[in-house]
């Protein structure tokens, strides 16, 4: 039973899903990734290119319906419980979970002028669910619980897919000030398992205790029907498949209001992938049943019991029976929202704040972020966060970029407690990867924070940031054109 | 200029807070440290719908009784059993049997063969037919069988051999063999013919014992030239086999038809074991159909019901005593005509014989057939038969007054229901019948010693539907009645041994008032139950 606890525990924290929010990677604005959250963000550098397959790297998992030390729980004599009371009290009407894993197989951008361009092919393995928690009132404290109501299953949704995303961005940045930023993407299908509707339903009649269950419930898979049917796997085949096509799109912008405060918005994953390689559509419609109890005089005309119950349970398949089809779908990416802005307080620290909200199945999950950035010479970058994560309020997030020269390596998580104390989080992230980043000199002079002219006043102090001036001329030679003008019209 | 210092001393912090909350962790993985824990789950589910009419719960115990519903739904319940038959091979049964004969020429018949070249020597004989008992039969239609004769003739002579049965008439032309004699050189010449008489009907003459019939010989020679002997002869033999007849006509004779005391079993009481129970119009049957043309008397010996409480004997017409039993006359051939004896409330002691709740019918009886002797002419067919038949009808219209039925039945429930902390179990009844029943389930020991019972008390829960001013049930009354069953209890069940269902049944008013059973009223019960399990986790 020890073990069954253990599975049933550890499945709810580790298997199970979760959002991939990009919260604090837009903190660093060296990082080329920042990007996959916007894509009018793009690193301070001329050139960059990832590691083949270690250019980055996001791993995470959220569950929205309790933690692990919710339902494991520590007694005064630090022996372990079950407690499913406690974590049944946690949940929300509909818990979201899930697990993701998104690996860069290549990326690398350019700036030309105004211009960035940049391309990634990333490969991205997605596991969510919504369960109610009807659902687990039903299976943990029974179904006395619904006497006189209904059990509503409704709200079970699952989505496995594993898809290649072949994506090509650009950026252009007018008026100095404001940046739009888009990024095409090819969407290969490879697999997937997905839920197109699930209204299940279990009604225990208040005084007969009579149970009627109904079904309407349609499921498909793609590319994985050789596997459901015991054939031979070819790996090859299945990761080159190319019969399931999809677009999607990430549209994003960026506007420096001044030289201390930036506000930015993003939408992603606009886009969907249109299945149709081994198809499996299984389906029931309107599958309706309802258990009595057993008929005493059907029971005891029937020459053997065993023939009565036979019955009963063929019935019951009967009822249920899944319909099996091959019917191209199509399933949608999830959208994903940010909004947010940036207060650089100091020439090396900037404060972050960033909404971000990501739909499934109809639902938006929220998260919301506060961030703070702490640049070390040219080496270090540190950030810290703090997010409330689909109402999670126990997320303190923790990054740090690492600039050896043209080698970038980083390492940045939403929820660093989720690492090292999982027992109480319920959402873990972590993305890290080396990048190969160039021109970042160059780019950085030329950001604020740089100082072209080498005058020493930086460029978002420097009125002429390309021309040597003085302070007294808010970096300029003289007196500026502009306030020169106004004082000739004055 | 960073402070560097500051850096490192809270990096040295952060990673002894994160040492230390990974020890913490590890503990919250090691499932060792998971002490039992608890799952109660509360399951709620339906056991038992059934609606349940009178003749399901006949059906329960007693499926070889009829229950018969008439067009207004009106259920009477009908025990019939046969008790006695006699077919009519008891009575008569023709054996095969055989005449032989000699046919010698006398000495003028074998002169005129000489010196005419031919002659015919005519014979005649009267065979005594074997009825294979008593009976002296005067007509017999034959259904099957047939004749045979097979001769020997030590004539060197050829001719003919004509059998004829002048009173074996088929259409009106009666029976007649000819069997040819080709003399071929040698002697005996042997010869084996035989003819079907199926379709004849044979007249036999009653005098001197009767079952006569005649039988005529012509024997015709022609002189061939060889020698005619005085001892030549022709040796033959005239079998009947096989006869069947479809109908015969004569006197049957006396016949003995005795029925053995036996019994049969009344299942309805089984289970009673106290209270009144009177119904309004019983009735029982004695019924004998005879299909011969033959009259028959009959005499209960012994017709005895035993209760619990004793043997009560019937007491009716003709019960005891001797009875005639009618038999169809000429004009009924083929006919089965019927002798009931019926006892009713009325005529008999039924009604107290009911009440003592019998579960069992002892009966005796002797018959004789043409028990004045040859006083008529009888007649059979190959169909005729007697055949003694008791009914007993049970139309469900009376009144029971603290009926109580019990049944006992065995009960194992060893398996493991230590999980089981507290169950409940509803019992949602709605009566259709115009009876009040209390129902009880003692749990007992193998000893029968009570260990506990459902419902504690004897609370009556299902009350009788109410009756409408035509007698009917216009509305079953509805009876919900919660069970609870605490961890005590439920423990005890697994010491039962037995459990035995207990009902007092009363109709109407404490039984005063009698009521009909109707096969629409339905006793509709559900079962669902309620538990609360502790699981160990």
């Amino acid at each position: 039973m020890k073990n069954l606890t253990a599975i049933v525990a550890l499945s709810f924290v580790f298997s199970l899903p979760a959002a991939a929010q990009e919260l604090i990677s837009t903190t660093f604005s060296s990082l080329p990734q920042a990007s996959y959250a916007n894509p009018a963000k793009t690193p301070d550098a001329k050139w960059y290119v990832g590691i083949p397959g270690l250019g980055s790297t996001s791993l995470s998992f959220t569950h929205t319906g309790f933690a692990y030390s919710d339902l494991i729980r520590k007694r005064d004599d630090d022996s372990l419980m079950v407690d499913i009371e406690n974590a049944l009290s946690q949940m929300k009407a509909s818990n979201y979970m899930s697990f993701r894993l998104n690996m860069d197989l290549v990326n690398f951008g350019f700036r030309v002028g105004k211009n960035h361009f940049s391309f990634n092919a990333t490969e991205k393995v997605i596991y969510q669910q919504t369960y109610p928690k009807d659902l687990f009132r039903f299976l943990f404290k029974g179904n006395a619980e619904f006497l006189g109501q209904t059990a509503d299953f409704s709200r079970i949704n699952v989505d496995v897919t594993h898809y290649r995303e072949w994506g090509v961005g650009y950026s252009r940045t007018f008026m100095d000030q404001l940046t739009f930023g888009v990024r095409a993407k090819y969407l290969q299908g490879l697999a997937n398992a997905s839920t197109e509707k699930t209204d299940i339903s279990l009604y225990t009649d208040a005084n007969t205790f009579d149970l009627t269950a109904k079904a309407d419930i349609k499921a498909n898979t793609a590319g994985i029907a050789n596997l459901i049917d015991g054939e031979s796997f070819n790996a090859g085949n299945y990761l080159m498949s190319s019969a399931n096509n999809g677009f999607a799109i990430d549209l994003g912008a960026q506007w420096d209001i001044n030289e201390n405060f930036t506000v930015h918005a993003s939408a992603t994953d606009l886009g969907k992938i249109n299945w149709k390689n081994q198809v499996k559509n299984y389906s029931t419609e309107g599958a309706e049943f309802t258990f009595a109890g057993i008929d005493v005089t059907e029971f005891m005309n029937q020459e053997d019991s065993v023939d009565y119950m036979k019955e009963l349970v063929d019935s019951l398949g009967e009822a249920f029976d899944l319909q099996e089809s091959s019917t191209a779908y199509s399933t949608k990416l999830n959208p994903k929202f940010y909004i947010g802005g940036t207060w650089r307080f100091t020439n090396t620290s900037d404060l972050h704040l960033t909404a971000y909200g990501e739909v499934f199945k109809g639902k938006m999950y929220p998260s919301l972020s506060a961030s703070i950035m702490q640049q070390l010479g040219n080496v270090i970058n540190l950030t810290a966060s703090y997010s409330i994560i689909n109402g999670t309020t126990n997320n303190i997030g923790a990054g740090m970029l690492f600039n050896f020269g043209a080698v970038q390596w980083y390492m940045i998580s939403d929820n660093v407690m989720g690492m090292f104390v999982p027992q109480h989080t319920q959402n873990i992230h972590l993305r890290t990867g080396i990048n190969l980043v160039f021109g970042r000199k160059e780019a950085r002079d030329k950001g604020p924070r740089g100082d072209l002219d080498g005058d020493g006043i930086l460029n978002k102090a420097d009125k002429c940031p390309e021309e040597p001036g003085q302070a007294k001329h808010s970096g300029c030679p003289d007196a500026p054109k502009v306030e020169s003008k106004k004082e000739d019209k004055e | 200029m960073p402070n560097y210092k500051t850096y490192l001393k809270y990096t040295a912090l952060a990673v002894i807070a994160t040492l230390t909350l990974n020890s913490c962790t590890k503990d919250y993985f090691d499932m060792d440290n998971v002490a039992d824990g608890n799952w109660n789950p509360s399951l709620a589910a339906p056991l038992v719908n059934s609606s349940l009419n009178m003749e399901n719960m006949i059906a329960e115990y007693d499926n070889e009784d009829l229950v018969q519903v008439d067009e207004n739904n009106f259920i009477s319940l009908y025990y019939k059993s046969k008790i006695y038959t006699m077919e009519v091979g008891e009575l008569v049964d023709i054996p095969n049997q055989a005449l032989p004969k000699s046919i010698q020429l006398d000495a003028t018949e074998q002169a005129a063969l000489i010196t005419n070249g031919s002659v015919q020597a005519d014979r005649v004989d009267n065979f005594q037919f074997d009825t294979g008992g008593e009976a002296e039969i005067t007509s017999m239609n034959i259904k099957s069988g047939a004749v045979q004769v097979n001769l020997s003739s030590q004539f060197q002579q050829s001719g003919t051999l004509t059998i004829i049965l002048p009173k074996v008439k088929k259409v009106g032309t009666p029976f007649r063999m000819v069997i040819p004699l080709n003399y071929t050189g040698s002697v005996p010449l042997t010869v084996e013919q035989s003819a079907y008489l199926s379709g004849y009907q044979m007249e036999m003459e009653a005098q001197g014992g009767g079952n006569e019939i005649e039988i005529q010989y012509e024997l015709a020679l022609e002189n061939s030239g060889n020698t005619v002997l005085p001892t030549d002869a022709v040796n033959l033999l005239i079998s009947f086999n096989d006869l069947k007849f479809s109908a015969l006509f004569g006197y049957l004779g006396q016949h003995n038809m005795e029925i053995p005391a036996d019994s049969i079993d009344v299942n309805l009481f089984n289970n009673s074991i106290a209270g009144n129970f009177t119904l309004e119009d019983p009735r029982f049957n004695l019924i004998i159909h005879n299909s011969f043309g033959m009259p028959v008397a009959a005499e209960v010996v012994q017709f005895d019901a035993i209760s619990n409480s004793g043997t009560i004997a019937f007491n009716g017409p003709n019960i005891p005593g001797q009875l005639n039993v009618n038999s169809p006359n000429m004009s009924q051939i083929g006919e089965s005509v019927t002798t009931e004896i019926y006892l009713d409330r009325n005529n008999s002691n039924i009604a107290e014989i009911l009440n003592s709740k019998p579960h069992q019918i002892i009966y005796q009886m002797n018959g004789l057939g043409n028990p004045n002797g040859q006083t008529s002419n009888n007649f059979a067919t190959d169909s005729s038969k007697v055949d003694v038949e008791i009914e007993m009808e049970l139309p469900l219209h009376g009144a029971v007054s603290n009926l109580v039925i019990q049944d006992t039945l065995g009960f194992n429930f060893k398996q493991d229901i230590n999980m089981i902390e507290e169950a409940m179990f509803r019992l949602d009844i709605e009566n259709g019948f115009p009876i009040d029943a209390k129902v009880q389930l003692y749990f007992t020991d193998a000893y029968h010693n009570v260990l506990d019972s459902l419902i504690i008390g004897n609370t009556s829960i299902i009350s009788s539907g109410v009756l409408g001013s035509n007698g009917r049930v216009s509305q079953p009354s509805k009876k919900v009645t919660d069970v609870f069953m605490d961890t005590e209890r439920i423990a005890n069940i697994r010491q039962v041994e037995k459990v035995i269902i207990r009902g007092d049944l009363s109709t109407s008013q404490q039984g005063s008032t009698p009521v009909k059973i109707y096969s629409d009223y339905t006793l509709d019960v559900r079962v669902g139950a309620q538990t609360k399990l502790n699981i160990s986790l």
